[in-house]
């Protein structure tokens, strides 16, 4: 069920204080309030949505409660706006007095409300935002990634690049924090299986035509093997397929996000052969990858994405750590031993959440994008790297 | 205006400003949750939507980047406090003597151009802030913006004896109230002032004041600064209210919600950006709420605003409801040296 | 750098500068016949694209869609002129300006909710997916195909202006507005042909610029401020100024691109900052009121 925060409603909270406060104290402690830190609205809307879908067929399939409680989702649009977010988490933390919260969907909003969702000690489930220091020297026992880390996706990428691909590599990478961050984890990784970083290039944010970029690469000739991407949103449409027409030989690699279902429409044949990282496969042929694939089907019409799968993963871990607890949710270091035990029984493989860093630990899988005989496009799988932990340096998890 | 109805005039006046004082004062005292930080993320919408007031109200000049003094003013507080100390006064009076300087520079150089010219390059200078904040991460935080600004400590002197903080919710409302209201006093002030009739002789005919004898342009780079200044000092408190400053608050659209803000109250008298800013807030809150669509709505009312109340909703309401709000409107607001009545010899 | 390199700069800068001229031209035009500054200009740019792309898609002709993209732009433009700025002529050049500004967020919000969130692209015609070595560089034939678009234009611009009735009378109710309408032309409708002119050009611009840097909602927003500083630069109401201007442009985010990738839109700003600093009124402007 979902639900919004109305103006209204708040209005009436700053006339009518005591009441307000008596009745929300009794009423909270039924259901399950899930709040939800996502964006709804403009570029960033189509995964908030995929999260949001996600969390809604895990609810289904636990029968809409846990242990007693009804799950209900607060939902409001934090429009990819930092102090939006702020705000969001303060309002459901103080108002509406929410028992977790899911999201956020960019790295931005994730570090901005880090310490506040710390500070108000309520559990956050991060579904798709990647910055390492969530999970490393910013690390909390409230925050929990059910997503990845951007060293999980990219140092092995760097690893299987360098031995399988070639020896050099140049770099193009959006000019911002993230992108800086993705970078250096490939480099890492590829340099320790012996490559070597040939050029950089880190265009600015919101780049649409990329022809200096790839002009500087083609000048590069044949000292090159690999390039190693990174142009968040729809940029990444706009270099891959510019990078085929400009006919460069070098081999795409990158986060698997760079060329997937979700541009596959607007990249046609430009994205076959890229070869990408990530934490799923959707052509995986595991009876339970097919189950999800079909429950999605059935009830959204489309087959899910890697963020439909993290929004399902979140809510399922929160499911199962609620049942474990029989739906008692106040002891805060109880509900964290929970999650940290909870199977899942995800879909993308071996899921568990990493104790010293409240990381997921998990499968990364090095695909390739290629033609099916009916037209459409899909990941191949070329190699599975096992269960892999990002080394969470410098994280203490700490309760204060 | 008979002297009975301007002296109901002025009782109902005064009774209207002590009760939305008694109101403001005892926010934190009735409101629930959230609602407290809400009062004053509005009460600081307003500090700046009188900034640009200052600008656009009492000078004329329609800047469409005053984004660029408000985020400014944010990432320069969230560095003093983060880098230098974390104490108030330093950082607030560097952050608005920064903010104003540079305002200085900006105002020197787009006040060289007229009209839509400098209405545009006011909206690239934010722009330009907006795109070196996204680049310089080392100290801007790039796209990821500055977490973890700390409260300021008040100084030793008034901390002490009564015992105040501005790291709780009421404590940090009390101290947006208190410069809130300084900010309103001193426009007020600056209004009714010969600055501030100078500024409305140039707004009214600048040709005439400089045939008057007035260099206008000082007057001008003079109001812009201290535009800039105000516009600063609420990026300072929006930064520490929620302790995160980023680039989206130097994007020009910003500018634009801020002209909003304005013009929906009626940029003719200083209620009017303060009138602007609540509504303001509340519709794009009430917006959000309703539907995932909410920029088409916010869209749709500032055209329905700009062709149907272009002077704003305070002048709607007294022309259609009759309220006696001579006296109210009066605040900020004054004749120019311009004008006949006023010009002296 | 080699030789190919710098060609393919050479002709990157120039393609790019074209290009925003096209989608500036109308701008100017507007700035200078009516004093309007439409900021909404970017979204024909959109609106171009998508109507275009929709047909193009289901018609499989890029040459139809082109042509749905210029007349939807145009219809638009025509929309907004008759039923909002017409409204405003009498109140000066700011209501408008904010009028336009709500009317970002509204047309930005249209296209999203008519054709969806997502990024759409459009592969390049046959004839013209073909890359051609010359002296060590490789130039892409589309982008040649743009350039040849651009330079039509403009050509077609200034022949217009300078050899027809109709261009004789805009460039006369720029030159002054008061003395044309005292002769008896009708400038408001002279207005709003050009006004429809000049969203139907940028949304032909936005159209052919799909194969390469494809459509999306919001797409215009960042292509709006190029425009305005286009405008700035090349002084208000000056057609050819805005020629040189994005040109001018088109080369200092390719330069940009290439020696402070990470700064480069910074450098747009600078230039401008430079240019207002030693001309006021921009390259060719002229005064107000002169």
């Amino acid at each position: 069920m979902n639900k919004t925060l109305n103006f209204l409603s708040r209005v009436r909270h700053l006339a009518a204080a005591t009441l307000v406060l008596a009745a929300a104290g009794t009423a909270a402690a039924e259901d399950l309030k899930i709040g939800t830190v996502l964006s709804f609205s403009q570029v960033m809307g189509v995964y908030g949505n995929m999260v949001l879908d996600g969390m809604n067929l895990a609810i289904e399939e636990a029968g809409g409660s846990v242990a007693g409680r009804k799950i209900v989702i607060v939902k409001e649009d934090d429009k990819n706006d930092p102090k939006v977010a702020l705000q969001l988490v303060r309002r459901y933390v103080k108002d509406e007095k929410v028992d977790f919260l899911v999201g956020p969907i960019a790295s931005h909003v994730a570090a901005a409300i880090r310490d506040e969702v710390h500070r108000s000690k309520t559990f956050l489930v991060i579904a798709n935002a990647a910055n390492e220091e969530l999970t490393r020297e910013l690390c909390s026992p409230y925050l929990v990634r059910t997503s990845f880390s951007t060293w999980q996706i990219n140092h092995p990428l760097g690893e299987y690049a360098a031995a399988n691909l070639g020896k050099r590599a140049a770099m193009v990478g959006a000019n911002y924090v993230a992108g800086k961050q993705m970078g250096a984890a490939f480099a890492e990784g590829f340099k320790k299986a012996g490559g070597v970083i040939v050029d950089e290039q880190w265009p600015a944010m919101g780049t649409a035509d990329f022809a200096s970029v790839l002009t500087r690469l083609r000048g590069l000739g044949d000292q090159v093997d690999v390039v190693w991407t990174f142009i968040p949103g729809s940029g990444t449409v706009n270099f891959i397929n510019q990078y085929a027409q400009a006919k460069l030989k070098p081999r795409q690699v990158g986060i698997q996000s760079n060329a997937d279902e979700t541009y596959f429409d607007a990249m046609k044949d430009n994205a076959i052969g890229v070869i990408g990282s990530g934490i799923y496969v959707q052509s995986m042929a595991t009876p339970r990858n097919q189950a999800f694939v079909a429950a999605y089907k059935k009830k959204y019409n489309r087959a899910p994405t890697p963020i439909d799968l993290a929004g399902y993963d979140s809510m399922r871990l929160i499911v199962e750590a609620v049942r474990t607890l029989n739906g008692k949710t106040a002891d805060k270091q109880a509900v964290h031993k929970a999650i940290l035990a909870a199977e899942i029984d995800s879909p993308r493989g071996y899921f568990k959440i990493d104790p010293a860093t409240n990381n997921a630990v998990q499968n990364m899988y090095i695909t390739k994008v290629v033609k099916r005989p009916d037209g459409s496009y899909s990941h191949e799988l070329l190699e599975t790297i096992e269960k892999v932990r990002d080394p969470g340096t410098s994280c203490k998890l700490s309760w204060d | 205006m008979s002297a009975d109805m301007k002296k109901q005039g002025t009782r109902l006046h005064l009774g209207l400003l002590a009760a939305t004082g008694a109101a403001l004062l005892s926010v934190p005292f009735i409101s629930v949750g959230s609602g407290t930080e809400f009062t004053a993320d509005i009460l600081i919408f307003a500090i700046m939507a009188i900034g640009l007031y200052v600008q656009i109200g009492l000078l004329g000049l329609v800047n469409f980047g005053f984004s660029a003094f408000y985020g400014l003013g944010g990432y320069l507080g969230a560095v003093l406090l983060m880098r230098m100390s974390p104490s108030m006064l330093p950082s607030l009076a560097l952050t608005v003597l920064g903010t104003a300087a540079i305002s200085g520079v900006f105002g020197w150089i787009a006040l060289k151009t007229r009209d839509i010219t400098f209405t545009i390059i006011t909206l690239t200078f934010a722009q330009l802030l907006y795109v070196l904040a996204l680049a310089e991460d080392g100290w801007t935080g790039g796209h990821n913006g500055l977490s973890g600004i700390p409260r300021p400590r008040l100084p030793q002197f008034i901390a002490e004896p009564l015992g105040l903080t501005l790291n709780t919710d009421a404590g940090f409302y009390y101290f947006v109230l208190a410069v809130f209201a300084l900010v309103v006093l001193f426009v007020h002030t600056l209004s009714r002032s010969r600055l501030g009739a100078v500024f409305a002789g140039i707004r009214e005919n600048e040709e005439r004041m400089t045939v008057l004898g007035y260099s206008t342009q000082q007057y001008k780079l003079a109001g812009f600064v201290i535009s800039g200044a105000i516009g600063g000092l609420a990026g300072y408190l929006n930064a520490t209210l929620f302790g995160f400053v980023g680039p989206g608050s130097l994007f020009w659209t910003v500018s634009g919600e801020a002209i909003l803000m304005v013009i929906l109250g009626g940029a003719g008298f200083l209620l009017g950006p303060i009138v602007g800013a609540v509504l303001f807030v509340g519709l794009s809150h009430y917006a959000v709420a309703y539907t995932d669509h909410w920029r088409l709505f916010v869209g749709l009312a500032f055209i329905a605003l700009v062709l149907f109340a272009p002077d704003g909703l305070v002048r709607i309401l007294r022309d259609r409801l009759r309220l006696p709000m001579q006296e109210m409107l009066k605040i900020g607001k004054r004749k120019s040296v311009a004008s006949p009545e006023e010009h002296r010899a | 750098m080699n030789t190919g390199s710098l060609i393919e700069y050479l002709v990157n800068g120039l393609q790019a500068g074209l290009l925003l001229f096209v989608i500036s031209a109308g701008l100017t035009l507007s700035f200078g016949l009516m004093r309007v500054v439409n900021v909404a200009h970017g979204s024909f740019y959109m609106v171009g694209a998508f109507a275009g792309i929709t047909v193009a898609q289901r018609t499989g002709s890029f040459a139809l869609g082109a042509l749905v993209a210029t007349i939807a732009a145009a219809i638009t433009g025509w929309l907004v002129e008759r039923t909002l700025f017409r409204r405003l002529y009498a109140r000066g050049p700011f209501p408008q300006m904010l009028v336009s500004f709500g009317l970002i967020f509204v047309l930005d919000e249209l296209v999203r909710i008519i054709w969806g969130g997502e990024i759409r692209s459009l592969p390049r015609p046959e004839f013209l997916s073909h890359s051609y070595e010359w002296l060590g560089a490789s130039i892409e034939g589309y982008r040649l195909f743009l350039i040849a678009f651009g330079a039509l234009v403009s050509i077609g611009f200034f022949l217009g202006l300078v050899r027809t009735p109709l261009g004789a009378a805009v460039r006369a109710a720029v030159d002054d507005r008061e003395a044309s309408e005292l002769l008896g032309m009708k400038v408001t409708t002279l207005f709003s042909l050009v006004f429809l002119a000049g969203a139907g050009l940028a949304g032909a611009a936005g159209y052919v610029a799909i194969p390469i840097v494809n459509a999306f909602p919001g797409m215009g927003d960042d292509v709006l401020v190029s425009c305005l500083v286009v405008v700035v630069i090349g002084g208000l109401g000056s057609v050819f100024g805005s020629l040189l201007a994005s040109l001018l442009i088109g080369y200092a985010l390719t330069v940009g691109q290439v020696l402070v990738a990470g700064y480069a839109p910074a450098v747009m700003y600078a230039v401008l900052t430079l240019v207002l600093l030693l001309r006021p009124h921009g390259l060719l402007g002229k005064a107000e009121g002169t």
